[in-house]
């Protein structure tokens, strides 16, 4: 206790970052732990097709052929090169959340077909 | 700018993005570049954008912003030679700054290239203004920043669906080995210089 109380006399402002890292520790050690735990929840389940995503993007993570895509998105499959669903989604006037979707029940259909 | 419009901007613009998010973040700005690298990684699984080209992009990004921080941390140096030159007391702890420098220089530059990414800008600056040698400098620069770019490439190009859910465990993960070389850094340097003394 002597050495901690010289501690923060001698430095106190390493000291209080000191206390600061301590609770930074916990905080991710907490959150690393709940990761852990959860980590089902996280990589256990399908993604969700977002906006942010291209054609060819969705093609590869959900391992569908362009075809299918093709038709919903109403494009040659070659044609929606680096365009992302939210750029598609406003040149068909609809929104993003519409756009993926429609794309996602198309994968569903998709794979119930192949079945 | 929120992630998911961050994450738009690697189709969009292409390989130019990665290249700027590692540079950036490599000087300390706040830029999520394993997030970037992840999508990266996933956009070129699904051929958007080609896989040599992005890890070139974000290695060039990463060892350019390293050479930066040294750069700048370099033309501290004569600053820190002048608090020396001046206030004899305390060249010992310039002194002891330089000593700590010279042993873990190598491992230190190396670890903070990927294990606690968050710590590598101020690595580089303190490298350069410790005036370690370049040479040795760099070669655990790009060996380092070879390792971080493949890891967040790889993963994205393997788990293209979860990139977000990646980006957060590793965030979190890092995070807490950050905090703990931290906490013992701090921890070692506030002990060990109190105790020679006050006993």
């Amino acid at each position: 206790m002597n050495a901690t109380r010289t501690a923060f006399k001698r430095h106190p402002i390493l000291f209080i970052a000191f206390l600061i890292a301590l609770v930074a520790v916990a905080f991710f050690a907490v959150r690393t732990v709940d990761d852990a735990l959860h980590w089902g929840d996280r990589f256990g389940h399908e993604p969700e097709i977002a906006g942010w995503m291209t054609p060819r993007y969705i093609q590869r993570t959900w391992n569908v052929p362009a075809d299918a895509l093709a038709e919903a998105l109403q494009i040659e499959p070659r044609e929606a090169r680096r365009k992302t669903i939210s750029e598609l989604a406003v040149e068909r006037g609809e929104t993003a959340p519409e756009l993926a979707e429609r794309l996602e029940s198309v994968i569903e259909d998709w794979r119930e077909e192949r079945e | 700018m929120t992630a998911n419009s961050l994450l738009a901007l690697v189709p969009t613009y292409g390989v130019a993005v990665l290249a700027l998010a590692t540079f950036l973040s490599c000087i300390a700005m706040p830029i999520p570049a394993s997030l970037i690298m992840l999508a990266g990684g996933a956009f070129a699984a699904g051929g958007d954008i080609a896989l040599v080209p992005a890890v070139i992009a974000c290695l060039a990004g990463a060892i350019l912003g390293d050479q930066a921080g040294y750069w700048i941390g370099a033309r501290g140096a004569g600053l820190i030679d002048r608090i020396e030159a001046q206030h004899p007391s305390r060249a010992v702890l310039i002194a002891r700054a330089r000593n700590f420098s010279a042993r873990w220089g190598a491992p230190g530059v190396f670890f903070s290239r990927w294990l606690v990414s968050p710590l590598g800008p101020y690595v580089n600056l303190i490298s350069g203004a410790a005036r370690a040698t370049w040479t040795i400098f760099t070669t655990w620069s790009v060996l380092g920043e070879i390792v971080w770019v493949s890891i967040y490439i790889g993963l994205g190009y393997a788990f293209s669906g979860y990139i977000a859910q990646i980006a957060q465990v590793a965030g979190n993960f890092v995070g807490l080995l950050v905090a703990l070389v931290l906490a013992l850094a701090l921890g070692r340097v506030i002990w060990v210089r109190v105790t020679p003394q006050s006993s």
